[in-house]
């Protein structure tokens, strides 16, 4: 199955107008938020206001996920649990028994609740040491983890008693970033994160539109197809350059091409400016034409949702 | 090659007529000239119809003709006119009549799209002889033979790393020929990547002499095989002489059963010197399984890196760069590869369509490759596997020569009680929980890597460090070692202002 998640925008589930006006920002994806965005003493009223905020945080055409809080797993849980979500977030991830028992957990509440089985998936965060250690038993889990790799920078540079902001420089946290992908890649999961660029590029930055346009096109390179957003700029970027540009697409075709016509010539491998592109490649570039195509759908039907809240706002009695 | 390099054993020539050879297994049409070769073949159970087709020679009616005409209009009348014209309409009768017959062949392989060879200047007579002969071999049982090796070859490349490598189509013998000539240490006869899967069984047929010609030359010879087609591609190439197997394989699984395989058609074969065994490391899953793999069998001469081409080549959006974290993969490929003793080689040039260098890497082509080699070298890799004959002199002057074998390494001492890690390292988390799938003890890897451990629920924490209150949430999670961690503000607290969402 081909989904488009390019950007997961948090949103603290507490703030009614934060979630109603979510769509504005257009993100594939809409994370409600009740942990780290949640203030302690707020987080009854956010786990509350969840089953309302469901279908609020899905007017635009976004999915709709929750991240939990991982010491009140069941709590967030049950509190979330409803129509309409289709992933849990699970921060802090470091074993496989926290995953087997959240997947358990989730089967319960499915049936419980009328959501079809299986149709809540897992991502987990890995933040810690010992989560990249134990990346592959944690992402091989569950069969509700689709897509892995989604490092907690600031925690697991705290983790590794590196600095937040060394990451400016060079890229502390290339051994975890490499391990964890490697688990997902592995798997045959679909890649989550973002990949290191210089300069100010973390989940944490959003100022600098350049750095964050080329992060998230190096993103795109490295094969990662979803990252987390706090902020709507971080949401234009990825949902703009996490995808195949026109180029890439274009030179793909080519390749679909080359390798189309070598194939019915009884050749091995076509030739593109002198590069082969064997059976592999041009499978490769029509996955990458596939998408480009999943993603322009993906937008002409937030678009349209976006059109129709748009009219509904302007006609709204003040 | 002659055409008996190409016969397997067991296999005999029933007839033969202009080129076209009919075995007791297949018929082969087989034309060496002095700048090209033609090898076309079917098995029989390929063939669905087998026949004579005479042609008129077109060349010898045209010229009847234009002698004709040009005597018409020359002088009409004369008796010179006369015998000239009488002449091109005698050769325009010849040619419609006395054309060539061309043995026409039709395959299940080309879709029904028959094959016409001709059998120049043979007979009429010769021609139908050689079609009985052709169907009644297609008709016959095919002969059971005995297979005995006519020889026992020790390569000179055997157990030694070799510095360069050169790929080749199975179903290419000029390209066998031209490789056989050059001055690569091994020549690697490939019979999947690099031939179209329709050639491929004819690829297989022709693997026996490719094999045994290349092993009586100075070069080593290994065969690429796929894994979807591994017992037929085993078939196909272990043969006296056979040094090593290529193989894209992704778990010790997976090696010993290669293992068990090569085993069974040695013992077959009588095959006197070990196959190894080249893993080839092209997928995320063979990376991430790459020390236990490579130690899954003593056979496993080298691994071959796939990924990243060492030419480090312009962006493409080919699979290996859909995952870039080039640094990290081959960091963890070199550690699993020194930790399980097995040498490294690369790849140069393997992603350059042949005949393209020049066109990939612009006008310093020997320069590139010869840094290539050296930076690789330096990298730690001990030879490259290309497909091109020009990289093979660069590669042969960058590498050492015959590298041994590495030793697997030995466990490290034990650390002395003051100086034990507060969480248990991988390798003691391994004691903790042993292999359950235990390889042969003689290829056990010393040093269990954590990828051997399943996930453990961490010790008890000290109750100095657990946290004030106690965990909430659910109770069958285990004490989590994120609960007593010091206590670090998030990103969220701590560097980024509240999103401005909605």
């Amino acid at each position: 199955m081909t989904f488009v998640r390019r950007s997961m925008l948090f949103t603290p589930a507490n703030v009614r107008r934060f979630v109603e006006g979510v769509w504005k920002h257009s993100p594939d994806m809409v994370v409600l938020d009740i942990e780290d965005s949640v203030a302690p003493d707020q987080k009854q009223s956010a786990q509350a206001m969840m089953q309302d905020a469901i279908p609020l945080a899905a007017r635009g055409g976004a999915e709709v996920a929750v991240r939990v809080n991982s010491d009140t797993v069941a709590e967030d849980c049950n509190a979330a649990i409803w129509p309409g979500l289709c992933a849990v977030v699970l921060p802090k991830a470091e074993t496989q028994e926290q995953i087997t028992t959240l997947d358990a957990l989730l089967t319960r509440l499915e049936a419980e609740r009328g959501l079809p089985p299986m149709s809540v998936e897992i991502m987990p965060m890995i933040e810690s040491a010992i989560g990249v250690q134990n990346a592959y038993a944690i992402a091989s889990a569950s069969r509700r983890i689709k897509s892995f790799g989604v490092l907690g920078e600031a925690d697991l540079t705290a983790d590794l008693g590196a600095s937040f902001d060394a990451l400016q420089s060079h890229d502390v946290l290339a051994y975890p970033r490499g391990e964890v992908g490697l688990a997902a890649c592995a798997l045959g999961l679909t890649v989550n994160g973002r990949a290191w660029t210089p300069g100010k590029a973390t989940i944490a930055d959003y100022g600098d539109l350049e750095a964050l346009e080329r992060s998230m096109r190096a993103s795109w390179l490295a094969g990662c197809r979803s990252t987390f957003c706090i902020h709507p700029r971080q949401v234009a970027a990825a949902n703009e350059h996490l995808r195949p540009s026109a180029s890439d697409v274009a030179q793909a075709s080519e390749m679909v091409r080359a390798y189309t016509e070598a194939d019915r010539a009884r050749l091995p491998y076509g030739v593109l400016d002198g590069l082969v592109v064997d059976a592999k490649s041009a499978q490769t570039a029509q996955n990458i034409i596939d998408y480009a195509a999943a993603c322009d759908a993906k937008d002409a039907a937030k678009a349209s949702r976006r059109a129709k809240l748009e009219v509904e706002a302007r006609n709204e009695p003040v | 090659m002659a055409i008996e390099d190409y016969i397997q054993p067991g296999e005999r020539i029933v007839a033969e007529c202009a080129g076209v050879y009919a075995t007791n297994h297949r018929i082969i049409h087989y034309t060496p000239r002095s700048k090209s070769l033609t090898f076309r073949e079917y098995a029989y159970p390929q063939i669905t119809a087998l026949k004579l087709v005479p042609k008129a020679r077109f060349s010898t009616v045209f010229l009847g003709f234009i002698v004709t005409l040009l005597s018409l209009l020359a002088g009409p009348g004369s008796p010179f006119q006369v015998g000239v014209a009488a002449l091109g309409v005698g050769a325009m009768g010849m040619g419609l009549l006395l054309g060539d017959r061309y043995l026409e062949v039709t395959g299940d392989a080309d879709d029904g799209k028959p094959a016409q060879w001709r059998l120049r200047d043979a007979s009429d007579k010769e021609s139908k002889e050689f079609l009985a002969a052709a169907r009644a071999a297609m008709a016959g049982p095919p002969a059971l033979v005995a297979v005995t090796p006519a020889i026992v070859i020790e390569t000179s490349m055997s157990g030694t790393v070799p510095r360069s490598v050169l790929l080749i189509p199975a179903d290419q013998p000029s390209q066998v020929r031209s490789a056989l000539e050059s001055v690569a240490d091994v020549v690697c006869i490939d019979m999947a990547d690099l031939v179209h899967p329709a050639n491929r069984a004819a690829a297989r047929l022709m693997m026996w002499g490719e094999v045994t010609a290349a092993a009586r030359s100075s070069k080593g010879v290994w065969a690429q095989i796929g894994v979807e087609s591994l017992q037929e591609d085993l078939e196909a190439c272990v043969w006296p002489g056979l040094g090593a197997v290529v193989a894209h394989v992704d778990s010790a699984e997976a090696v010993r059963g290669l293992d068990d395989a090569l085993a069974a058609w040695e013992k077959e074969r009588d095959v006197q010197s070990q196959v190894s065994i080249v893993v080839a490391l092209d997928t995320a899953a063979a990376v991430w399984s790459v020390r236990e793999t490579l130690v899954a069998s003593p056979r496993v001469l080298a691994a071959a890196v796939g990924g990243q081409d060492l030419l480090h080549l312009p962006e493409t959006i080919s699979p290996r760069q859909l995952f870039s974290a080039q640094e990290y993969m081959q960091g963890r490929i070199a550690a699993g590869a020194i930790e399980a003793g097995v040498p490294m080689l690369g790849k140069i040039g393997t992603d350059i369509a042949l005949g393209h260098l020049a066109e990939a890497l612009g006008t310093i082509v020997d320069t590139r490759i010869f840094r290539a080699a050296q930076t690789a070298r330096g990298d730690g890799f001990h030879g490259a596997v290309t497909t091109h004959l020009e990289a093979l002199s660069a590669c042969n002057t960058a590498f050492p020569l015959s590298v041994p074998m590495l030793t697997p390494l030995q466990p490290p001492a034990p650390l002395a009680a003051h100086l034990q890690p507060v969480v248990p390292s991988h390798f003691e988390l391994a004691q903790i929980a042993p292999q359950t799938t235990p390889t042969p003890s003689a290829y056990n890897p010393v040093v269990p890597s954590h990828f051997d451990v399943k996930p453990q629920t961490m010790p008890p924490v000290p109750e100095r460090s657990r946290p004030v209150a106690a965990p909430r949430g659910l109770k069958s999670l285990p004490l989590s070692p994120s609960n007593w961690r010091p206590v670090v503000p998030s990103h969220f607290g701590r560097v980024v202002p509240p999103p401005e969402a909605g």
